[in-house]
C-alpha cells in the first residue's frame, strides 16, 4: 500500500500518518481486511519513532477505521471505507464552527436539527 | 570485467588450490598412512585415514567455491572473492597445521599434538579474515553500472511536496509445511546427533515463508521471514532504476529463499516481482506483491534524489 504525506503540513506526524491513511482509505487504496504497515517498518522508513507511527494508528482506532490486535498487526475494519469520507466531512465541519466561533452545544443542536429534516 | 578482476576470480583460487595440493603430494611420502587427520580437544590426535582423506576434501571443497567465484560474472565479485578467499585461508591453514602434526612420524598416534586447541581454532579463523581481506583489497570496486534508459520506467506521480512510503509483502505459506516434514524425515534416523537438521529446516521453513518490503524516503528496505529478520537495506543512492517482473518462476532462479541469479535477492513465490536496477553491483530481485508501485515509487525518490544533486 502506498501511503502520501505531505511535507509542508505542520501538524504533528502521528497525526499527518493518520491523515496519510486516512486519504488512503478515501481513494480505495486500502480497503477492508488490508493490514497497515508494521509501525517499526513505517518508522524506520519515515526516520521516526515506532511509538510516534503507533500514535497515530491509535487515533485511526479511536475513530472505528482500524482494529489493533495483539500479534496480527492493524487492519483496516470492514466499515472503514465509508467512514472516512464521513470523518473527514466531520473534521472540515468542525474546524469551520470553529473558526465562525459556533461553540459545541450550538453545533450538536445544529447536527441533530439537519439530521431531523433529512 | 578487467584483466585484474578476472586474475582475482581466476588465478587466486588456482594459487589456494596449488597451496593446498603441492605441500601434501611432496610431503605425502614423509607421513605416516594412515596419518592423523583429528585432534581431540586435549591435543591429542584421536582421528586417522589414508593420507589422501586429509587433503582431498578440503580441495574438492575449495574448488567448488573457486568454481562459484569464477561463475559469478558481475555479481558482487569483490563479496564473493572475499568469501572464497577467507575459506582457502582456513582451508590452508588446517591443512598446513595436519601436515606439520603428521611430517615425520612413525604412526598417526605418534603425530604431534596441538599445543593449544583453543588457539588453533582461533588461528585457523584468522587465517580465513587475513585472506578474505586480501581478497577484498585485491578484488577492487566493484563495476559501477551505467544508469540504464528505461522506456518505460514506472512512477506513482511523488509530487514535489510529498513524501510517501510504500508497504509490502509477499507469503508463501506452505513453507511452514517444511517443519512437521524435516522432524518426520529426521525422526527416521537412527543417529541422534542429527537432530540438527529439524533445527536447520525449522529456520528455512520460518525464513522462506515471508518476504516484507518497504519503500521509503530512505531507500528500500527488506526485512527476510516471520520474524521480519534479518533485514537488508538499499539506499536511494545505490539505485539507479526499478521495474517489475510480472511472473518470476523461481525454477527459472534456481529455487526459494536467497538466490545468487536474482543478484542476491530473495525469492518466496512464484508471481510478481521487484527488480532494482544499482549504482554498483548487479540488479537485485525481491518476490512482492504491488510490485509495480513499489518500483513507481522507487523511481520517484531516484528522479528526486538526482535533481536535487
Amino acid at each position: 500500500m502506498l501511503l502520501r504525506l505531505d511535507t509542508q503540513d505542520s501538524a504533528p506526524i502521528y497525526l499527518q500518518i493518520a491523515a496519510a491513511v486516512r486519504r488512503a482509505l478515501a481513494t480505495g487504496e486500502i480497503g477492508r481486511g488490508d493490514k497497515l504497515p508494521p509501525a517499526r517498518a513505517l518508522g524506520e522508513s519515515l526516520g521516526v519513532n515506532m511509538h510516534t507511527v503507533l500514535r497515530g494508528y491509535a487515533e485511526l482506532e479511536r475513530e472505528g477505521l482500524v482494529a489493533m490486535r495483539r500479534g496480527r498487526g492493524v487492519t483496516v475494519t470492514a466499515d472503514a471505507a465509508s467512514r472516512a469520507h464521513l470523518a473527514d466531512l466531520l473534521r472540515q465541519a468542525v474546524a469551520e464552527a470553529s473558526r465562525l466561533g459556533v461553540d459545541r452545544r450550538e453545533l450538536i443542536a445544529l447536527l441533530t436539527q439537519t439530521e431531523a429534516n433529512q | 570485467m578487467t584483466p585484474r578482476q578476472i586474475a582475482v576470480r581466476r588465478a587466486g583460487p588456482v594459487l589456494i588450490l596449488a597451496t593446498l595440493l603441492v605441500p601434501s603430494i611432496v610431503l605425502h611420502g614423509r607421513m605416516p598412512d594412515p596419518a592423523a587427520i583429528h585432534w581431540g580437544v586435549n591435543g591429542v590426535p584421536n582421528g586417522h585415514a589414508p593420507w589422501w582423506v586429509g587433503f582431498i576434501p578440503f580441495t574438492v571443497l575449495f574448488g567448488l567455491c573457486a568454481a562459484v567465484l569464477a561463475s559469478s560474472g558481475k555479481t558482487q565479485p569483490r563479496r564473493t572473492a572475499a568469501f572464497v578467499y577467507g575459506i582457502g585461508g582456513i582451508l590452508i591453514a588446517a591443512n598446513t597445521v595436519t601436515i606439520w602434526a603428521n611430517v615425520d612420524r612413525p604412526s598417526w598416534s605418534a603425530a604431534r599434538h596441538l599445543p593449544n586447541v583453543a588457539l588453533f581454532t582461533v588461528g585457523l579463523l584468522l587465517a580465513g579474515v587475513v585472506l578474505g581481506a586480501i581478497g577484498w583489497l585485491v578484488a577492487g570496486k566493484d563495476p559501477v553500472n551505467d544508469q540504464p534508459q528505461a522506456a518505460s520506467r514506472p512512477s506513482v506521480g511523488l509530487k514535489r511536496n510529498e513524501t510517501a512510503v510504500w508497504s509490502g509483502s509477499a507469503h508463501n505459506w506452505w513453507m511452514l509445511l517444511l517443519m512437521p516434514l524435516g522432524v518426520a524425515l529426521i525422526t527416521a534416523q537412527p543417529y541422534t546427533y542429527v537432530a540438527v537438521f529439524p533445527l536447520l529446516i525449522a529456520l528455512l521453513a520460518v525464513l522462506l515463508c515471508r518476504l516484507q518490503v518497504t519503500v521509503g524516503p530512505t531507500g528500500v528496505t527488506v526485512r527476510y521471514g516471520l520474524l521480519s529478520w534479518p533485514s537488508r537495506h538499499f539506499e536511494v543512492a545505490d539505485i539507479t532504476s526499478a521495474v517489475t517482473i510480472d511472473d518470476l518462476v523461481p525454477l527459472q532462479y534456481g529455487g526459494w529463499g536467497w538466490r545468487r541469479r536474482a543478484g542476491g535477492g530473495f525469492i518466496v513465490r512464484r508471481g510478481e516481482a521487484l527488480v532494482l536496477h544499482r549504482r554498483r553491483g548487479a540488479q537485485v530481485i525481491y518476490t512482492v506483491d504491488g510490485a509495480a508501485a513499489a518500483a513507481g515509487l522507487v523511481n520517484d525518490y531516484v528522479a528526486r534524489q538526482a535533481s536535487v544533486a
